[in-house]
């Protein structure tokens, strides 16, 4: 039996999943309008469909990503530390694959991608290297 | 002597936690027979056995795997309470209760119904008041509402509790991410990937969240007393009302009326 909260590597998968699934349902919100019918279906399908970890591990990086926004406030364990660095290595991961647009901040479809599919302008000589 | 009548009704119209035993009963529709299951007081213990036994597990794909659960917990906390029942007529008069396997005849349909009209859910066992839950400006405490059932009076007809009252310390950030954080700590088993999911059992982390939080409580008592005292409340306050009253305060009042949801592409398709 794994306790979920002392899965480092495994929070760390979960975590980039989940921002994955995230920008996929934020471009699937914005293509929908020029999808026919069943292409939607299908599209809409998809999402959440590539998760590889139990349940569990969604659930508790989703936690995570919730406390990190107050660790400033709040008194930590030591798993929700070690949790929240793997969320923010797997934040660091995301960026560097879909850096954000210059103009508008939202993050790319790919770090090769010469225009934002958000605010539509282009993103000359390639997108800026995440942090 | 009006003093003593008040006094005496007072304490009349408390929720008896300590009352000797558990009723649940009702009229069969048909029939018109009374049908009453008779039950040993619910025990933390026991209450902690059946949320164990409904917790599910989660299958990869994120599919619970609780319907045989579900029924086996109702059964086995019935089986583990009863004491005995009535109104189950047998031909020529003989004593249902005096059957060997009386407690296999029962039907399974009207265990389901004692035990859910006894421990819940709501509006049963800990039920809720349409005035759920806000916070008392004055006190600044948070307070939660709940009607439930709980035996009869008279004989035969099952009594509803009505307004009683749970008061709670506003939480703070911390207690909120200590909260949240205990919500979380899942397990799997049989492997990070293709293995199921036993997540934390929630009801269990709620009721320790209930006696962390909890300040007072209204419409309880105890055969000499009304209930009032914090540590008394810990102690003494049935677990299934622990959990319909955390419950209503983490979900905030719903007697309200909610703006209508934007429409969605998707939603004008299906029309």
């Amino acid at each position: 039996m794994i306790c979920v909260a002392e899965d480092a590597e495994g929070l760390q998968i979960a975590a980039r999943e989940l921002l994955e699934e995230e920008l996929a349902k934020r471009l699937f919100d914005e293509l929908a309008p020029r999808l026919g019918a069943r292409q939607r279906v299908n599209a809409r399908q998809n999402l959440g469909t590539q998760r590889t970890l139990g349940a569990g591990y969604y659930l508790r990086a989703a936690f995570l990503f919730w406390l990190a926004s107050r660790v400033e406030r709040v008194t930590l364990m030591a798993e929700d530390s070690e949790g929240i660095e793997a969320i923010l290595a797997a934040s660091a991961a995301f960026q560097r694959a879909h850096p954000p647009c210059p103009n508008c901040g939202e993050a790319l479809e790919s770090a090769l991608s010469n225009s934002c599919w958000s605010c539509k302008k282009s993103v000359r000589g390639g997108a800026p290297a995440g942090r | 002597m009006a003093e003593e009548n008040t006094a005496s009704e007072t304490q009349r119209d408390l929720l008896p936690l300590d009352s000797e035993g558990r009723v649940v009963s009702w009229t069969m529709r048909g029939t018109g027979a009374l049908r009453r299951h008779l039950f040993r007081p619910v025990t933390p213990e026991a209450a902690r056995k059946f949320w164990k036994d409904l917790n599910p597990l989660i299958e990869p794909g994120g599919l619970e795997r609780a319907n045989a659960q579900v029924l086996g917990s109702y059964q086995s906390l019935w089986m583990e309470l009863i004491r005995g029942v009535e109104g189950y007529a047998l031909a020529g008069g003989r004593d249902f209760a005096a059957l060997p396997d009386w407690k296999l005849r029962v039907p399974q349909g009207d265990r389901r119904r004692a035990i859910e009209w006894m421990v819940g859910p709501p509006p049963y066992g800990a039920g809720v008041s349409p005035a759920d839950s806000e916070t008392e400006y004055e006190t600044g405490f948070d307070v939660v509402r709940l009607d439930a059932l709980w035996n009869e009076d008279p004989p035969g007809a099952m009594r509803w509790h009505t307004g009683l009252t749970h008061k709670f310390q506003p939480r703070t950030e911390q207690e909120e991410a200590d909260l949240r954080g205990e919500l979380s700590r899942h397990f799997t088993v049989g492997g990070s990937r293709r293995g199921l999911t036993r997540p934390a059992t929630r009801a269990l982390v709620l009721v320790r969240f209930y006696d962390r939080m909890i300040r007072g409580v209204g419409g309880y008592g105890l055969s000499s007393h009304a209930l009032g005292e914090r540590e008394e409340i810990i102690a003494r306050m049935d677990p299934f009302h622990k959990l319909a009253a955390v419950e209503r305060w983490l979900e905030g009042s719903s007697d309200v009326i909610q703006p209508d949801p934007p429409r969605r592409v998707d939603d004008e398709e299906e029309e």
